[in-house]
């Protein structure tokens, strides 16, 4: 019998404990403002992220005296209009699919492909050399525009989609986010922030709404 | 010559599909790190560096900052970033000087969000044997994530 209720005890007990903890998780850090707004069309012009994402642009200043830090368990989450909330995909992938696609890939086919055709050919009708001009060449134009397409991509990646580490005191970041095309939020969360790697909270981020029109623009 | 021929195409096939490890370590006193980078295409690459006598494992994406395929410039060394997360909860955030052509050589240096500092440097795989305590260097993938969630 006071095992029974020892055991009842313990799975209440640890319930309680680990709903605080995700309360704790949940809880808005103070002194941080941020918001977002819809980036303008000046302001991102990359066609090829744009056909899976619409561009944000994430304000956050913290007003604390003590640096924020971020986790390596931090994420980000779109809070939708129906009060769900969808996590976004990491860095890398954002990344991977806001590039155009670049044929230079198959350049590791594409040369030992012309040898070995041209070769056989060549061999065979004499005409091996001229295939193998007019495959490299139709390789070489696609590979050039997209990989020009993706020098504009990476500058643009690198000079605003950089979300730091650390958030210093009086200071205000401005992080580019890219959210779904069709996800539909009315704010953001950056959750697993403190200001050490004991207590963690989260920071919203409401969406402006005033500048929902110009959201519409970039659809 | 038709050995010569078989042996330039199997060799030719071995160097298109092989993925090319860039071995690094810090070079900063006090712990050592060691690991590797992958190249996945002109400007990204995976990263994974491991702490050693330690289970700390640390693993993400280094990208280079404008590419471009001019021959001229290729020996240029350019800005890169390497983003990574640890499994200890630490993240790292380093700036690099990459050789843009392959993503060759380099070196860099940074901090975690507790403003440790970290410096680093690309090392020869005969060096990378000597101090690693690991055979492979294990990447994330779609199977096994990085640990930097964003």
């Amino acid at each position: 019998m006071f095992l029974k209720k020892l055991c009842v005890y313990f799975i209440v007990l640890s319930f309680l404990l680990s709903s605080n903890l995700a309360l704790a998780a949940d809880t808005v850090l103070p002194g941080v403002k941020a918001s977002i707004r819809p980036a303008t069309k000046k302001e991102f012009k990359n066609k090829t992220a744009k056909k899976r994402y619409r561009p944000y642009e994430l304000t956050i200043t913290n007003n604390n005296k003590k640096p924020v830090l971020l986790h390596a368990e931090t994420e980000l989450r779109f809070v939708l209009q129906d009060d769900t909330k969808e996590t976004s995909a990491d860095r890398r992938e954002i990344y991977k699919k806001s590039r155009k696609r670049d044929v230079g890939r198959y350049w590791g086919l594409g040369i030992p492909g012309c040898i070995i055709g041209g070769g056989i050919t060549g061999i065979t009708l004499f005409i091996g050399a001229p295939i193998g001009a007019a495959v490299a060449v139709g390789m070489y134009v696609p590979t050039a525009r997209a990989v020009k397409s993706n020098v504009d991509v990476s500058q643009q990646l690198y000079a605003t989609m950089d979300m730091p580490i650390r958030l210093e005191p009086d200071k205000t970041y401005k992080i580019r986010v890219l959210a779904p095309k069709h996800t539909d939020f009315k704010a953001l969360e950056i959750t697993n922030v403190g200001f050490d790697a004991k207590k963690m909270y989260t920071i919203k981020a409401p969406l402006i709404e005033e500048d929902w029109e110009k959201a519409k623009e970039n659809l | 010559m038709k050995k010569a021929l078989k042996l330039f195409l199997i060799s030719a096939l071995v160097l298109s599909t092989c993925g090319c490890n860039k071995y690094i370590k810090s070079t900063h006193e006090g712990d050592l790190y060691y690991g590797a980078y992958n190249r996945r295409d002109f400007i990204h690459a995976d990263v994974t560096i491991y702490k050693k006598d330690s289970d700390k494992v640390c693993n993400g994406v280094v990208f280079l900052n404008a590419p471009t395929r001019s021959f001229t410039m290729k020996n240029d060394r350019v800005d890169a970033k390497m983003k990574l997360g640890c499994n200890d909860g630490s993240i790292m955030d380093m700036k690099w000087k990459l050789r843009k052509g392959s993503f060759t050589d380099g070196y860099g240096e940074g901090t975690d969000q507790f403003n440790n500092k970290y410096t680093f440097k690309t090392i020869s795989k005969a060096e990378f044997k000597k101090i690693a305590d690991i055979k492979r260097v294990k990447y994330p993938n779609s199977k096994n994530p990085s640990y930097l969630k964003y």
